[in-house]
């Protein structure tokens, strides 16, 4: 059996289809940050670091984290449900009657969709991020332009901060879907037990989301 | 002469009585060719047994009823066979393969062999019928397109349903849906062809179509039938033999006129379903009155 296929096709329903959620995401909380900073770091008189504050929350910690939390509830809750379901109907017993590892067929795909879609989801909230900053601190704050950029371009660094940010992000997108896939696929074949299963997906991935972010930040960051 | 003769009528007659219900329940219970063959069965749930020490026998080429009272374990029988279970102890052997010893990959290989009509129909609900009867073949065979779409129809014009080919299952009432799924089980033309609750929740028609497509199949062609139900009428009409099963165990067998004869209480009960019997109605409970008085003394 193909697994390409597949593969693209979890891919659309977990990666594309989330894209909506986390740039309006990324965009509102890149605005935020901006505004914040700004309202700080003016009476400093130091507004041109914005840019450098906002690139480096985002890259560093809001983009993986927040993308990842997101993630858990618009694709991580679908999985579970939708495994659950074919659970209960019996779909995944007909697999294996039909001679296919329902384990290859349907739990493998959908794992790897996660795991490859969330780190892209995380840049691409990072990328609109740091737009939704630089919209509000340079057109709307009138923060000097050239500034803005330079100080941001000054200041992250790729291993330091891209790379870590997408260590994070990979590690985020194997543990929650790892979750979703493992509640789905374990959970008790009825309406409750679907739904326990979803619930217990989006507060364990989002608890282990929030804990592995402290421990991989002190072990990325804690010498800084 | 004339007394004689009749005489001699009345002795064959006699004879014939005595000796043919014997003689076919040895023929029946020592099978000629089993292909699968239950030893010393014993499976648990949690810790209520559902199988204490059981030996069913599944003859080669017959249909094969497993009846019995909800909640005695038939549906856990199919699913030991298939593998999806594993027994606490005894074996199943399918033509002396044991299959709770296989490897998964063996396992995978040997349920190549059975097709398994699920109560519920189980298609896959993201994929047209045509696909879901498609999905067996392209699974296990590299087979052309063309050669594909051919088999589907085929099998899709056996139950009925060539013109439904580009329905999703949502659209498709519960009989049709359940006739989609046996065309998928047959796709790769199963050895053996087990059927779950085949006939339960169907309206008379529908049913009518099952039970003729059931024996049709059987008949067409040689494969084996075991069919888990608890429609006396439907499967009496069409099963070769019969296992009853409750309490854990085997507690009659017999073609389906030895069965409708017995006079065993239990299978009375159950053959004309009598509301009580050994199979009690109430579920265990205390005393009614001692049960009615406690409410008023709180």
């Amino acid at each position: 059996m193909q697994m390409l296929p597949l593969l693209v096709r979890q891919i659309y329903f977990v990666g594309v289809q989330s894209l909506i959620i986390i740039m309006v995401s990324g965009l509102f909380i890149g605005m935020v940050l901006g505004l914040q900073g700004y309202t700080i770091l003016v009476d400093y008189g130091s507004e041109q670091a914005v840019g450098q504050m906002v690139a480096l929350s985002l890259v560093r910690e809001l983009a993986p984290v927040v993308a990842a939390l997101l993630f858990a509830g618009r694709a991580g809750s679908a999985l579970t449900a939708e495994i659950g379901l074919m659970k209960a109907t019996e779909q995944l017993a007909s697999l294996e009657m039909i001679g296919v590892d329902p384990l290859r067929r349907i739990i493998a795909p959908r794992f790897w969709a996660g795991f490859i879609s969330l780190p892209l989801l995380a840049a691409v909230f990072a990328v609109v991020g740091v737009w939704g900053g630089a919209m509000v601190g340079i057109e709307w704050l009138g923060i000097y332009e050239g500034a803005f950029w330079a100080n941001m371009q000054n200041s992250v660094d790729f291993s330091e901060d891209v790379l870590n940010g997408s260590i994070k992000a990979m590690v985020f997108g194997f543990v929650v879907t790892w979750v979703a896939v493992f509640q789905g696929y374990d959970c008790v074949p009825t309406s409750e037990g679907i739904s326990q299963a979803t619930t217990r997906t989006v507060v364990y991935s989002s608890l282990a989301v929030l804990g592995l972010d402290f421990v991989l930040t002190a072990l990325m960051f804690g010498d800084l | 002469m004339p007394d004689f003769r009749a005489l001699l009528t009345g002795v064959q007659a006699a004879l014939r009585a005595v000796l043919e219900p014997t003689d076919s329940e040895s023929q029946m219970t020592q099978f000629d060719d089993i292909v699968i063959d239950i030893k010393g069965l014993s499976f648990s749930r949690g810790d209520r047994p559902i199988y204490r020490n059981v030996d069913i026998q599944i003859p080669r080429g017959k249909i094969t009823a497993i009846m019995g009272p909800s909640g005695t374990g038939k549906t856990t029988l199919l699913k030991l066979i298939g593998g999806q279970l594993k027994p606490d102890s005894g074996e199943i052997l399918l033509d002396g393969q044991d299959i709770p010893r296989l490897g998964r990959r063996e396992l995978f290989r040997v349920r190549e062999r059975m097709g398994m009509l699920f109560q519920s129909g189980a298609l896959f609900t993201d994929m047209t019928v045509f696909e879901n009867v498609a999905f067996p073949l392209r699974v296990h065979t590299e087979l052309p397109e063309e050669m594909i779409r051919d088999i589907v129809l085929m099998k899709l014009h056996a139950v009925g349903l060539r013109g439904a080919r580009d329905l999703m299952p949502s659209e498709l009432s519960g009989g049709m849906a359940r006739r989609v799924a046996l065309a998928r089980a047959v796709a790769l033309d199963p050895d053996i062809l087990m059927y779950d609750e085949p006939f339960t929740g169907q309206d008379p028609i529908a049913m009518g179509v099952l039970v003729n497509l059931i024996r049709q199949l059987n008949e067409a062609t040689d494969h084996t039938s075991i069919i888990v139900s608890h429609d006396i009428q439907e499967t009496l009409g069409i099963a070769d033999y019969i296992y009853l099963i409750a309490e854990g165990g085997v507690v009659a067998q017999g073609t389906p006129k030895q069965l409708a004869e017995a006079d065993s209480p239990q299978v009375r009960q159950f053959m004309q379903g009598l509301p009580d019997g050994p199979v009690p109605f109430h579920f265990p409970a205390g005393d009614y009155d001692d049960d009615l008085m406690q409410g008023r003394k709180g």
